[in-house]
């Protein structure tokens, strides 16, 4: 299958600090993925490269197979962005934001941007910036759909939005998505929603990539174990096999791919001397805490 | 897609363009009747002769209206721009980034030019009540370099709300309001017959600076 | 393309401002105050006295560079000071066999100035031609302007309209006298703050000189006749009460001429090597001589001649100049050239550029070498900023400034 989107050894860095290291992940056309982890682990920097509003220091990232910081006009067009926090051109109101919009896409279709607008408690002549934060993101959504891009990229599409019109986001989406086979790029904070709609993932950590898989195969594989140890200090790590761990006195938790007896083992080699070990069940958004750390 | 980004420019800028208007048109009203008034209380060849001999500008107030035009086209038309990084929106439409930068200068200028015809127009008519047209000659000579400062001053303004470095911006702008202040270096009137040329050619090149401003805030935005 | 154009604009807007306001700084700080020295003619010991500032403090002397109390200098020189002579009762009782009669010598002083940004200063040609024979004690200013394009024309300042009756009248006079319209260029002094009214000097398309009056409401227009290949450059009308020139010609070869009362005639001064695109002229008369002064910034000559402006003496001084001054060469191995909007020589504002010489090199060569090793140590291709080395060789100091402040674009 044909790749939308190509990045390759990407390398940032704000000055001196790093933001990320020889990032590497394509987007299959007709597929949804997902660029998920805390705020600050550089799912924004990676939106604005992937728009070109970003030089990246080292690596590449192509979009419809041209180089995403020279994106051709006729790409543009076939990209739709949605900015962190919705943000849209605050001082028009429905009707004059559509109108805009409407002379730069020729695929321009008004009909499921208004039917959305209907459904908002707006009228016509309201500005944008009089909108409450779900009513705005309900603009940004409509007029993505109406620019039937065939790439979509979407900054934070859950920023201040209460858990309603999350869903609702949503469900457009993914009609929209399911209907017309698109490809959309998605970053997010909030795993939970997106059980379901991702088709891959990646999960990144400050300065790393912390997985790269679908949800599904990550829900189903992340386990999560606790046991007690004896009194004497024991230091724990991060390695292949423990992705994390948490440790209250002489109580810890660990995270792994592994099963309980691999597990066992590793303890075993590590000459830890554990009781109770048990596994322990988990939502997925547990799992997305787990893997990343509360901190 | 130019109209349409004409249509966007437009309904950031028309309240304050109005705005520059109505104050303009009172500007020139108030440079009518004090004109009105002077020549009512005094004789009018001793008006004639104190604005011939005495290089008297009866038009002074004219002076900053155009920059002031200028500098509020330019902030209601880039600060809604660099709001929450909105460039980004702008750059992002199906055009070339460079073109559609000049377009939202060029639209501006266009606005300007607008506008500042329509003023100079109202104050040739107040002048031409009153004067010959040798009078009008030297106030639209006079006038003129008080014009290009106004397109100056609104050409900055786009560069350096683009741009995104406060270093470059106080840059530009201590550049540019030593620039600018050249133009109101008054030795009298038809004083910048010779340099306005220059002046006004320096001043449209400064039409392209908010390329840089551009390139630099896509290049590194954060 | 255009991104680097648009760099390359900002440099060059950054350098122009440089050029500037750098310059302006530098000598704020460092320019020390260089006057010329103030030069009268004694007629008591028939040589000139020189008045100067040494920093801040007034020197007076004689010319053999004697030092004199201020009383002293003052003595020499009673029909310049002779306000204060008559007060302290110093006043002789005649000079030069000249017996010394306060009326009459306060009625022989007279002085003039011509400074160069006077001669092409601009001004809307619309004139008020006084009535010169109003009968009236004092002059008043006319109802009308006149304007000299394709005929002479009263413009009546209430109603802004030509009056046409007075328009053809003096029409007629111009043409009838063979002016050539439209006028050139028209000296007097459109004023009510002068004893009485000549009119105005006009020269017309043709280069020919012309004198205009309104007398009795009616033109009075008389041809000036040149001396062959004097045309005018400038005139300044004196409308004095001795009544011995109307005015002070200034020639395009730079001679000073009087225009007489005596039919118009020129009369020559022995003023040379004045040039009134530099030097700022002074023209001063008393009972007994005339002296005219012209100096620049760095010299001064005062001819002194007797009435009928025979050579009486002459009066050189030369003094360093600004540029020449340590910080003056200083400047011109730091800036290669530097550039003014404004020239106190001139009255438009314009871009008045001041070259250096080779000196220039030193400034632009450490000028190169800084940014080259800045460039250097950031191993920066040359591919980049082959321009900037450009713009450095050519604007030296300005050039590095303005590179570094607007750094390169990858």
């Amino acid at each position: 299958m044909e790749n939308v989107v190509e990045v390759k050894n990407l390398t940032h860095y704000y000055g001196k600090k790093l933001v990320y290291e020889n990032l590497n992940f394509n987007i299959k056309r007709g597929s949804i993925f997902g660029l998920l982890g805390k705020n600050g682990t550089g799912k924004t920097t990676t939106i604005n490269i992937l728009n070109g509003f970003l030089k990246p220091k080292a690596g590449h990232c192509y979009v419809f197979g041209e180089d995403s910081y020279n994106l051709s006009p006729e790409t543009k067009a076939k990209v739709g962005f949605l900015i962190e926090g919705h943000i849209q051109y605050s001082f028009m109101n429905i009707k004059q934001i559509e109108k805009f919009y409407s002379a730069f896409y020729p695929k321009w279709k008004k009909e499921p941007y208004y039917e959305l607008m209907a459904k908002l408690k707006v009228t016509e002549d309201q500005k944008i910036s009089r909108m409450s934060c779900g009513q705005r993101s309900q603009v940004a959504l409509g007029l993505l759909l109406a620019q039937d891009s065939e790439l979509l990229i979407l900054d934070d599409y859950s920023m201040g939005l209460d858990a309603g019109y999350r869903r609702l986001f949503l469900d457009y989406l993914e009609e929209y998505a399911k209907s017309e086979s698109k490809t959309i790029f998605i970053t997010s904070h909030i795993i939970q929603d997106l059980e379901g709609f991702l088709d891959d993932c990646v999960i990144m950590d400050y300065n790393s990539v912390l997985l790269s898989m679908p949800i599904s195969e990550f829900k189903e594989r992340f386990r999560k174990y606790s046991f007690n140890v004896n009194g004497d200090k024991i230091e724990m790590h991060k390695d292949n096999v423990v992705k994390n761990f948490e440790q209250i006195k002489n109580k810890i938790v660990i995270y792994s791919f592994d099963e309980i007896e691999q597990i066992k083992r590793y303890l075993g080699q590590k000459q830890i001397h554990f009781s109770e070990i048990k596994e322990m069940p988990m939502t997925l958004e547990d799992a997305f805490i787990g893997i990343t750390g509360k901190y | 897609m130019f109209a349409s980004i004409m249509y966007k420019e437009w309904l950031k800028i028309r309240w304050t363009y109005l705005g520059g208007a109505v104050l303009g048109v009172f500007i020139v009203f108030e440079i009518f009747l004090n004109l009105g008034q002077i020549i009512e209380f005094n004789k009018a060849n001793s008006v004639w002769n104190y604005i011939i001999f005495q290089k008297y500008l009866f038009y002074s107030d004219f002076q900053f209206l155009p920059a002031f035009i200028g500098l509020i086209v330019g902030i209601a038309q880039y600060f809604p721009e660099i709001q929450d990084k909105r460039l980004k929106l702008h750059l992002h439409l199906p055009m070339r980034e460079n073109n559609l930068l000049l377009s939202m200068v060029a639209i501006g200028t266009v606005l300007l030019i607008i506008i500042y015809s329509f003023l100079l127009i109202g104050l040739s008519l107040v002048t031409l009540i009153y004067f010959p047209y040798e009078i009008l000659v030297s106030l639209l000579n006079t006038v003129l370099p008080w014009i290009v400062a106004g397109f100056v001053i609104y050409f900055i303004a786009a560069a350096l709300f683009i741009e995104i470095r406060w270093a470059r911006r106080i840059l530009i702008g201590v550049i540019a309001f030593a620039f600018v202040s050249m133009f109101y270096y008054y030795m009298g009137y038809d004083s910048f017959n010779k340099a306005i040329p220059v002046f006004t050619i320096i001043a449209l090149s400064l039409s392209l600076l908010i390329l840089l401003s551009g390139y630099r805030f896509k290049r590194g935005t954060k | 393309m255009l991104v680097k154009t648009s760099r390359n604009i900002l440099i060059l807007f950054v350098i122009f401002v440089l050029a500037i306001f750098v310059p302006d700084f530098y000598w704020k700080i460092f320019e020390k105050n260089i006057r010329a020295p103030f030069v009268l003619y004694s007629p008591v010991i028939h040589d000139f006295i020189i008045s100067k500032f040494d920093d801040k403090t007034m020197v007076r002397m004689d010319n053999e560079g004697n030092l004199l109390t201020r009383d002293e200098y003052e003595e020499l020189e009673p029909l310049f000071f002779y306000r204060q002579i008559v007060m302290t009762g110093k006043m002789p009782d005649s000079l030069d066999g000249m017996e010394i009669d306060i009326q009459e010598l306060r009625r022989n002083n007279f002085s003039y100035r011509i400074k160069p940004d006077a001669i092409e200063e601009p001004f809307i040609q619309l004139y008020p031609l006084l009535e010169s024979k109003s009968g009236r004690a004092k002059l008043e200013m006319p109802d009308e302007f006149i304007r000299l394009q394709n005929r002479c024309e009263f413009i009546n300042c209430e109603s802004n309209e030509v009056v046409e009756d007075l328009s053809e009248t003096f029409s007629k006079a111009f043409t009838d006298i063979g002016f050539k319209f439209p006028a050139a260029k028209i000296f007097g002094n459109p004023t009510t703050r002068k004893p009485f009214d000549e009119g105005y000097f006009i020269t017309d398309s043709a280069g020919d000189l012309f004198h205009l009056k309104r007398v009795k409401n009616k033109p009075y227009l008389k041809k000036v006749n040149r001396p062959n290949g004097v045309n005018v450059k400038y005139i300044v009308v004196t409308e004095n009460e001795r009544r011995e020139f109307y005015a002070i010609l200034v020639s395009e070869a730079s001679k000073i001429y009087l225009i007489s009362y005596n039919d118009y005639e020129f009369i020559n001064t022995p003023i040379e090597d004045y040039d009134y695109r530099v030097h700022e002229l002074m023209m001063r008369g008393n009972i007994l001589y005339r002296s005219f002064t012209f100096s620049s910034d760095d010299m001064i000559r005062m001819v002194v001649t007797d009435r009928e402006y025979n050579k009486i003496d002459q009066y050189d001084e030369e003094w360093i100049s600004r540029e020449n001054t340590s910080a003056g060469k200083f400047s011109k191995m730091v800036f290669p050239f530097t550039l003014s909007i404004i020239d106190a020589k001139e009255p438009f504002i314009n871009f008045y550029f001041l070259f250096s010489d080779t000196r220039a090199l030193i400034g632009i060569f450490i000028s190169l070498i800084i940014a080259v090793i800045l460039y250097l140590r950031k191993k920066i291709k040359l591919k980049f900023i082959w321009i900037d080395y450009i713009v450095i060789l050519l604007t030296g100091i300005f050039g590095l400034i303005a590179v570094l402040l607007v750094r390169y674009e990858e």
